[in-house]
């Protein structure tokens, strides 16, 4: 039998996330296959964990983050010596939350004297769309829309990444969590108003395409949830259940316009045949429908993941670190975490 | 002790924003309040822009907590529209914001924060003028110090004779 070299065997990267509410970890082998990938907010945490676990709380990672590691472990059928290095998330996100998760990273490959690779979330994000086209080369469009962020992203050739436009207020997937506070449908907004809207009419009631013909390519939401509050105000009935779905909808449509052609639009203006969309927000159906009938309309590729890797998860992470492993890019144990770092 | 201001347009707003910037310093803590879309965030980016911050300012609801540090001064940015409770505030590491005063920290929903802080502190609360137009807001500023006495004098003097004021 021919004896493996290290270049042909498995690489497994256990992937940690704790940037924001979730705790997340993952085992991935090869940056591709996605062996485990467990999120606290699943349900079978919650069992474990003996209790609905706050919706924000930073320190709540110290009590999951040992259940959620040897959660992913267990899945996954392999042990921590069979791992070959660990990827944390070490930016952007709260300090205290984003603490946990390197410190947790830090002892483990101390310990097992692993490497350690410290990753940046929106990379992370973009990364997503790698675990299922892991040999995909470099020279695309990547836009990142969630709760916390909205931007494009021109990804070079050698994989170097710059960010071509952002949102100057707020980021849509807040657009759709505030939208749906404020009409009293829950939390988080995007899945519901997702739901609500496919029995709703889009082009019942017009909302306003903000930063459509900007000349950028950044984007703004915040205007769009004052025209629907300030529209409820001077029509209570809006408000009214059988008129939610098409206020929904309508709303809906106007942040997908937006997104859609701007994203189009810069693929365009910087040649780009191929674009990776990411984050919570690309979970959204009718957002998914149009960004494929758009791309197809302009030649242009589009890559969405699955809805479960859109959200936060940690194999994302495992991806991204799995790439920078294969390029020799680790780092030392003098990483530091920060609250914001842009691409 | 309160001052009423009506803004015309977001571009009031934030003017008003750059304005206040002019009198803060380092440990001055403003809590925002008032409903979605009032404008706290247009505000803060005005103040951004008085403190010649490079980048824009984005909604910190998400993100709980952004800092600035490219400003004048260092721009604490929190939001508080997720979280609930002084548990919550304290895991979120609101506190060690609060006390470290290394630079002006601007707490969105900061009504929430009210009956916990032990800090003085400027109140400003934004509200909708349904009759008046999409665009126009009343803003109510409070304060209880003479310290922020002594700046609100300065800031009077700052904002254009008469300007908007109630």
């Amino acid at each position: 039998m021919k004896k493996r070299t290290m270049t042909d065997r498995d690489i497994y990267i256990l992937g940690i996330e704790t940037s924001c509410d979730d705790t997340c970890a993952s085992v991935i082998a090869n940056g591709t296959n996605i062996l485990s990938n467990v999120v606290s907010s699943q349900n079978e945490i919650h069992k474990k964990y003996g209790g609905v676990v706050p919706e924000v709380a930073s320190r709540r990672h110290i009590e999951m983050i040992d259940i959620v590691i040897m959660e992913a472990l267990s899945i996954a059928g392999k042990h921590i010596e069979e791992i070959d290095a660990v990827s944390v998330t070490n930016r952007p996100g709260l300090i205290g939350s984003l603490l946990v998760g390197v410190g947790a990273a830090k002892s483990i490959c101390y310990s097992k004297s692993l490497p350690l690779i410290a990753v940046n979330h929106l990379e992370a994000h973009l990364y997503s769309n790698m675990i299922e086209n892991p040999l995909i080369e470099g020279g695309l469009l990547g836009l990142i829309v969630s709760g916390g962020h909205s931007s494009l992203y021109l990804v070079d050739r050698e994989w170097n990444i710059t960010e071509v436009g952002h949102t100057v207020d707020d980021a849509a997937g807040e657009a759709f969590d505030k939208i749906a506070r404020y009409l009293g449908l829950g939390y988080p907004g995007g899945p519901v108003i997702d739901r609500l809207a496919e029995s709703g009419s889009e082009d019942l009631i017009e909302f306003p395409r903000p930063m459509m013909e900007s000349g950028d390519f950044n984007f703004s939401f915040s205007g769009l949830k004052t025209s629907l509050i300030y529209r409820t105000k001077k029509h209570r009935e809006l408000m009214d259940k059988g008129s939610i779905p098409d206020l929904v909808a309508g709303f809906q449509k106007a942040v997908v316009d937006v997104l859609t052609h701007k994203t189009i639009a810069a693929a365009r203006k910087y040649g780009m045949e191929r674009v990776f969309v990411s984050g919570g927000v690309a979970a959204n159906s009718r957002l998914r429908e149009e960004f494929l009938r758009l791309g197809s309309e302009n030649n242009i590729r589009i890559y969405i993941p699955p809805a479960g890797l859109c959200m936060d998860n940690a194999a994302m992470v495992g991806c991204l670190g799995y790439h920078r492993l294969k390029r020799g890019l680790t780092d030392d144990f003098e990483i530091d975490v920060y609250s914001r770092s842009d691409l | 002790m309160h001052l009423e201001i009506l803004l015309e347009s977001p571009v009031h707003t934030a003017d008003i924003g750059i304005k206040l910037s002019r009198i803060l310093k380092a440990g001055d803590i403003l809590l925002l309040s008032g409903e979605l879309g009032g404008g706290k965030t247009t505000f803060v980016s005005g103040l951004a822009r008085g403190l010649k911050l490079k980048e824009d300012v984005s909604s910190p609801s998400f993100t709980i907590i952004n800092e600035y540090i490219n400003g004048k001064l260092r721009l604490i940015h929190i939001d508080l529209y997720r979280l609930e409770g002084e548990a919550e505030f304290e895991n979120a590491g609101i506190d060690r914001y609060i006390s470290k005063k290394s630079g002006i920290v601007c707490i969105e929903w900061g009504e929430k924060l009210e009956k916990f802080i032990d800090k003085d502190y400027l109140k400003i609360d934004f509200k909708y003028c349904p009759d008046k137009g999409i665009d126009k807001r009343i803003i109510m500023i409070n304060w209880k110090s003479t310290y922020w006495d002594r700046k609100i004098k300065r800031f009077r003097k700052i904002i254009r004779k008469k300007e908007g004021l109630l």
